[in-house]
């Protein structure tokens, strides 16, 4: 009964990283590049959603709140950084990386509060038991918004014209640009998406561990390991990856413990590269 | 053969590195020893970055390796402090062999990621007190280069850092120039055309790596025996950010500019004194526009003007050597 539980624990643990992973995914389709700055959104937006709660306003209209201002300032990130950098992958890279310390600089200047604390959700912190299996009634709820958040993209992405184009653009730039999709309009979509992701995943994220300046890194380097599992740029690739490591990181923790258990997903990671480089569902491709 | 005007240049430069312990007080001294240390470790993570084209993020991590190889040799098994130099190029040159061997087989973004994970592996087991490494504690009273009676005063050693900085610089000038050079620029410009005409995209990838590891290596060493103390920092991921960034400013594909890169870094804080915590923030921005504005970076920029200068001179010709060395 310890392992179901602890499997579930890493399934609600999963259902967080998949909103991170999908926001880089989107953005390695588009550009072939992995945005490193993705964790500092992330970190921002929890950041914001706590500065706003804290100001009494309601969690779930601070979740929208930040969302909405990580949009924006992804779509100015991409139009003043990214996207006249589109030609060189290592120029994008590197940019990215570039980006990452600025807002992390910035955030440990300005924003850096001992004080800080998890999110107040309002939502009273019990336990549900299901089947002799206990949920926390906050990570079931932030599940559940991440289950609706995913489903709703995988709609969006198979039904509507502009989620169409965006998987054109991603498959073949050229021949999508071809058939009079604009690539740059389309990029504009795709960072907003990857932003409001990020900062819903941030968000969330800000109510079940201690918001800090520095809560961006560690996901940013398992989103990393999830993406490269899923295969990258494989959107349900990503899906399978996070749940894949919620699970073996809420094992790891549980029945290994120590303090080379962080190692684990790289270590992951590097097994993969030499196994399968291009990830559990990617194409092959010469990257 | 006629001395160019980069060779005055390059033998001006070195008469002024040389006689600058002589004038300078002990905190400029250190400052400039520091930037001579980062020039090696920028310049040989130029030599995998800007003439292989592999984007290496870990490559401060060799640094870091290679100064505790040395301590740990010097510290542990009393060997002389020499001996430790010669093992932290051998023991980074291994680890780069090994972490070259795995990730060299994956391109672009695929290798970048996995050098950063071979980082923050690393990262966290160092970090850990009851590793050889002692954590954050670190290891402190570092013995100098001995005879230590000399080397103890910093001006000494600065004169043998420059040394290895210059070898280092000639060693990587001649392979530049060779015929192995060639091939890692063929490399870079496509891969598939360079093993299609007979270059082994493998081999040499794995030996520039090497090559880059071992030179960060040893300036890790360098820099642990003038200190006297290191602990896990070493080891922390901006750090490696931050060597990228300097041979990226400085300008990629060229040997002067991880150089200029370095340096720049090294003495800007000291200017910048009263933004001292806007560091990395500045780092970051000139970079975004150097890469936007000037995608050859600081030297490439110097190129260009020097090309615009001489077309209006009317004295073609050169540039293009100029700009190929």
């Amino acid at each position: 009964m310890i392992f179901v539980q602890q499997v579930v624990n890493g399934l609600l643990l999963g259902g967080q990283y998949t909103l991170f992973a999908l926001g880089l995914t989107v953005v390695y389709g588009m550009f072939g590049v992995i945005n490193l700055a993705h964790g500092s959104i992330f970190m921002m937006s929890a950041l914001v959603c706590y500065l706003l709660t804290v100001m009494g306003i309601n969690y779930f209209l601070a979740v929208i709140l930040s969302m909405a201002s990580m949009l924006v300032l992804m779509v100015i990130l991409e139009r003043v950084i990214f996207f006249p950098m589109r030609d060189s992958a290592l120029g994008l890279l590197v940019t990215s990386m570039a980006l990452m310390t600025i807002i992390d600089s910035f955030a440990v200047v300005h924003l850096t509060n001992p004080t800080m604390d998890f999110i107040d959700t309002g939502i009273p912190n019990d336990r549900i038991s299901l089947f002799g299996i206990d949920f926390n009634l906050v990570r079931l709820i932030i599940f559940g918004v991440a289950a609706v958040v995913v489903i709703a993209l995988a709609l969006f992405f198979r039904h509507t014209r502009v989620g169409k184009a965006i998987r054109a653009v991603v498959q073949n730039r050229e021949s999508a640009t071809a058939l009079g999709i604009s690539p740059s309009r389309m990029s504009m979509f795709v960072f907003a998406l990857s932003g409001a992701l990020a900062g819903l995943a941030g968000s969330l994220m800000g109510a079940m561990v201690v918001v800090s300046t520095s809560m961006g890194s560690a996901p940013l380097m398992k989103g990393l390991v999830i993406i490269i599992l899923g295969g990258l740029g494989s959107m349900g690739g990503s899906i399978i990856g996070s749940m894949i490591i919620g699970v073996l990181e809420t094992l790891g923790a549980y029945y290994i413990g120590g303090p080379y258990v962080g190692a684990i997903p790289f270590a992951i990671l590097i097994i993969i590269m030499l196994i399968k480089p291009q990830g559990l569902f990617g194409r092959k491709a010469g990257i | 053969m006629k001395p160019t005007f980069k060779t005055i240049l390059s033998v001006l430069a070195i008469i002024l590195v040389c006689i600058f312990p002589l004038l300078a007080d002990s905190y400029i001294l250190y400052i400039g020893w520091l930037a001579i240390i980062l020039s090696i470790l920028a310049v040989s993570l130029g030599l995998i970055m800007g003439y292989t084209g592999q984007p290496s993020f870990c490559h401060a991590t060799f640094y870091a390796i290679g100064a505790y190889a040395s301590v740990l040799f010097v510290t542990e098994l009393n060997v002389p402090v020499w001996f430790g130099l010669i093992m932290s190029l051998i023991v980074s040159g291994c680890f780069g062999l090994m972490i070259g061997y795995v990730a060299l087989r994956l391109r672009g973004a695929y290798f970048a990621l996995i050098t950063l994970a071979f980082a923050l592996i690393c990262s966290i087991v160092a970090s850990n007190p009851s590793a050889i490494t002692q954590g954050t504690i670190g290891i402190r009273n570092i013995p100098s280069l001995e005879p230590a009676a000399v080397f103890d005063d910093m001006r000494f050693y600065f004169y043998i850092v420059f040394m290895v900085f210059l070898l280092t610089m000639f060693l990587l000038k001649r392979i530049i120039n060779s015929r192995v050079g060639r091939a890692y620029v063929a490399i870079r410009e496509n891969e598939e055309f360079a093993s299609s005409i007979g270059v082994n995209p493998m081999k040499y990838k794995l030996q520039a790596f090497v090559i880059g590891s071992m030179l960060a290596g040893i300036a890790g060493a360098l820099y642990a025996h003038g200190t006297h103390f290191i602990n896990s920092s070493l080891f922390d991921q901006t750090f490696s950010f931050e060597v990228v960034m300097m041979a990226a400013i400085g300008g990629l594909g060229t040997l002067a500019g991880p150089v200029v890169g370095a340096v720049m870094l090294a003495a800007l804080p000291e200017y910048l004194r009263s933004v001292g915590t806007y560091r990395l923030i500045i780092y970051g921005i000139i970079l975004i526009l150097v890469l936007r504005f000037m995608p050859g970076g600081i030297i490439g920029a110097y190129y260009v003007i020097i090309a615009k200068l001489k077309e209006k001179l009317g004295k073609e010709g050169e540039i293009t050597n100029a700009e190929h060395s």
